[in-house]
């Protein structure tokens, strides 16, 4: 009975010792946050409460809080005053990311790229442009449009945030889009999300990518690349069964077969898939040039090492997706395997670009780790936030940043230079790139060809272009049964 | 019908529970901001969705791990009819009534005859077809992308309105599930709890009995679906994985299952500490594991289950214990009487 009674609580004492460990990181964040929050506090309102100062050292969460009320207040109040193009004291963005879930990985990513930007050009909370105070409330996700639904509810109502940007996910992008799009105070800036329809065929209230690109965007140039410049005839893809891929893929075949080649079959797999064993001997038995291939995230490394383990990169080069080599996943891959592999996008991480080689280098120094798309997605956004903010001199509303941003803005990004288009979707260099060494043997993505200026629609048209649908699983491009 | 003052001072002590509960739901909504107007909501429809869940795998213990099939169906339903078609607010929500029937009607086809482990997994593979038909049938679903487009009806389009009409279905239809648990069906499906070949030996056909509580079940489970798609005013495949089946498993254990109570205390539990607790700390899912090893650990029956322990050792305690005589089980918050239908 005692012993029984004694084993009880050793096992509350361990589970007590694992709630603290789970808290002891978190606390350290909450501190750092409510501690910002309290630095606001003191900046905007002079004429609180001086106890207040003695409180900011050791807040609790529920004071930061109030004080986040406090502000938020404030805000609305200016705004009030002064109507719509109105002249701001401090600018929120509600930044949605996926801290949890299947793609926290990236998430992280982000995150760490957004805080860089605030960590160089401001105090690590906040920036300061022209006497407008630029500030981020981050929320998570949890890699779930529902979740982020709820999330953005709260960045608008509680936080009463200017400018969301509306997570990774296409579904989290499009589900926050959709919910925001009959509000006319809120301005969606989407760095990561890409469907090609949000700025083409049914496009979004108040919404643009600054830093961001379009799904078959990249892939477009790739597919004219691959007939032109290396000379393929015949091609097939394997493509995750997704959204995302029917439009990366869609692009490539589009344009591929409208250049004149040939795409002979298309495998889809579905996204999760670890694997590749039934799908590898499917590619293996394929006669053609080149196998253009998009496996995403935690599926993108047993798809590499297929590829290369059943010995189809001997006969057949793989052209890889944006993300199937992107330095997220390349961190994990082997040299072995996937040393040399052609991919394309509009982010390269060896691109000899000054503003590229920053990045990368600063990145490099504040996480360790060399810098993905996602990092540079959100660094980019923030240039752009920041760099619009100052044309109009302190001025926001979502309309006149969308028409400021879609003038004749250019902003040179890690990405290479960046302008938008009359639909908010950037106009940017997309590369060719290849899988090489660097000096201290670490992975990396050096661009070996360079389309530069492209828009959404490249090569095409954009009126015929229009025309067609959106790229699905049966529809890839004309010439595509 | 028995006075106020013959009933029993647990009885008393509910019935006040359940008074202050009704009215804190009812002026909650003007004293909240809107973020926490929402999880109310959320958490109201969780609970729905949970207890119509709780029926299967609490009542008569066949834990069903696909029920998100039949909510996701219910979702889509509306959704496509509101996205893809003109349809008006009352032929969504027919077709989605008809869509979370349909699905609740197949999965029973599908599942009546099965029994323990297996039921389990051929729930899972139900909720895994509804899931793999949402991301790949992309001109009804949309994949990956969800249905856009969907918006509640005009004269419930705000925030509060919305959570009142969600309070007052809730109210109705948890009335509605206190009467089935209490019916003779309902006792039925707690002997398939028990043991289903005495259920069958006393002559009851339980393959049927099974069938008609996925459709009672999937009745309530369709309800919710209803009411979160027009909170969401989306729906896309993570409505129907896995894990949103697994959810409303986890609230009614956590909450106390087999009760009817428990699932709505998990359903606002689970919702606050996903979506509130995760402002302030980073890695709530931990603080969800641990907390879920707690109430396994010292809470068998749950918190409402711990409660109600707590509380009648409490009366035991003062000498004036209600019936000594009852068991732990049965005296489970509001749980049923023990005595049996007439």
């Amino acid at each position: 009975m005692r012993n029984k009674r004694i084993r009880r609580w050793a096992l509350l004492l361990a589970v007590l010792a694992m709630f603290a460990a789970a808290c002891s990181d978190d606390s350290d964040d909450a501190g750092d946050s409510s501690a910002d929050a309290g630095d606001d506090a003191d900046a905007g309102d002079d004429d609180a409460d001086s106890g207040d100062d003695a409180d900011a050292d050791d807040d609790t969460d529920a004071d930061a809080d109030a004080d986040d009320d406090a502000d938020a207040g404030d805000d609305a109040d200016a705004g009030d005053d002064t109507g719509d193009d109105a002249a701001i004291e401090s600018l929120k963005i509600g930044v949605l990311l996926p801290l949890t879930g299947f793609v926290a990985g990236p998430g992280e990513d982000a995150q760490q790229g957004l805080e860089l930007y605030f960590d160089q050009f401001g105090d690590g909370s906040t920036i300061d442009v022209g006497g407008v105070s630029i500030e981020f409330v981050l929320e998570d996700t949890g890699s779930d449009p529902a979740v982020a639904l709820t999330s953005a509810t709260k960045l608008v109502e509680v936080d009463n945030v200017d400018i969301i940007i509306p997570g990774i996910l296409a579904s989290t992008g499009g589900a926050v889009g959709d919910a925001l799009g009959d509000r006319d105070d809120v301005l969606l800036l989407s760095p990561y999300s890409c469907n090609d329809d949000f700025t083409q065929r049914a496009p979004l209230n108040a919404y643009a990518r600054p830093g961001g690109w379009a799904c078959s965007q990249s892939s477009h140039a790739f597919g004219l690349w691959a007939f032109e410049e290396a000379g393929f005839e015949t091609v097939a893809t394997a493509c995750a069964d997704y959204t995302f891929g029917y439009e990366h893929c869609g692009g490539f075949t589009d344009a591929f077969t409208n250049a004149g080649g040939t795409v002979n079959d298309q495998i889809w797999f579905p996204p999760p898939t670890q694997d590749f064993g039934t799908y590898a001997t499917q590619m293996n038995g394929l006669d053609v040039d080149a196998i253009m291939a998009l496996s995403v995230g935690g599926a993108a490394v047993p798809f590499v090492t297929a590829y290369s383990e059943f010995g189809i990169d001997r006969n057949t080069p793989m052209l890889a997706g944006a993300v199937t080599t992107d330095q997220s996943v390349l961190r994990a891959m082997d040299s072995s395997t996937v040393l040399g592999t052609i991919s394309h996008g509009h982010w390269a991480e060896g691109a000899d670009i000054p503003e590229t080689q920053a990045f990368v280098a600063d990145f490099e120094e504040a996480t360790g780790k060399i810098a993905s798309y996602y990092a540079a997605a959100n660094y980019a956004a923030m240039q752009w936030i920041v760099a619009t903010l100052d044309l109009t001199g302190g001025q926001f509303s979502p309309d006149l940043f969308l028409e400021t941003m879609k003038g004749d803005m250019v902003v040179n990004t890690p990405f290479g230079p960046q302008s938008l288009d009359d639909e908010g979707s950037p106009i940017l260099n997309i590369y060719i790139r290849e899988v090489v060494e660097r000096e201290d043997g670490k992975l990396w993505n050096v661009p070996i060809f360079t389309y530069e200026g492209v828009d959404q629609y490249f090569p095409f048209d954009r009126d015929t272009y229009l025309q067609q649908p959106s790229y699905t699983k049966d529809f890839q491009g004309e010439a595509v049964g | 019908m028995t006075r106020l003052s013959e009933l029993s001072l647990t009885r008393k002590v509910q019935l006040a529970l359940l008074l202050g509960v009704v009215a804190a739901g009812v002026i909650l909504p003007h004293v909240v901001d809107a973020f926490i107007l929402r999880l109310l909501t959320l958490a109201l429809v969780s609970a729905l969705f949970a207890m119509s869940v709780d029926l299967m795998a609490g009542y008569a213990g066949l834990v069903t791990l696909g029920h998100a099939g039949v909510l996701g169906s219910a979702m889509y339903g509306v959704g496509y009819v509101a996205s893809k078609t003109d349809g008006g607010v009352g032929l969504q929500i027919l077709v989605g009534f008809i869509a979370g029937m349909a699905a609740a009607t197949i999965f029973g086809l599908m599942a009546m005859r099965a029994t323990g482990v297996y039921f389990i997994m051929i729930t899972i593979a139900q909720g895994m077809i509804i899931w793999g038909l949402a991301s790949s049938l992309v001109k009804i679903s949309g994949a990956e992308n969800g249905l856009l487009g969907i918006r509640r009806p005009v004269n419930i389009d705000s925030d509060i309105r919305y959570y009142y009409v969600v309070l007052a279905v809730i109210l109705v239809c948890s009335l509605a599930l206190f009467v089935v648990v209490r019916s003779p069906f309902g006792y039925a499906l707690k002997g398939l709890r028990g043991s289903e070949t005495r259920v069958r030996m006393l002559g009851h056909n339980s393959a049927f009995l099974k069938f008609y509580m996925f459709m009672v079940s999937g009745f309530f489970a369709t309800i919710a679906g209803i009411l979160l798609v027009y909170l969401n005013e989306f729906v896309s495949p993570s409505d129907v994985i896995l894990g949103a089946s697994a959810l409303p498993v986890l609230m009614s254990i956590l909450g106390g299952i087999g009760t009817l109570v428990g699932p709505v205390i998990g359903a606002f539990v689970i919702v606050f500490l996903r979506n509130w607790v995760s402002i302030h700390v980073d890695r709530w899912p931990t603080l969800m594991g641990l907390i879920f090893i707690l109430v396994v650990l010292f809470a068998r029956d749950g918190l409402a289950g711990a409660v109600s322990k707590w509380w009648h050792r409490q009366i035991d305690g003062r000498g004036s214990g209600t019936n000594p005589t009852r068991s732990q089980e049965e005296a489970a918050l509001p749980g049923p009487q023990p005595v049996g239908p007439s």
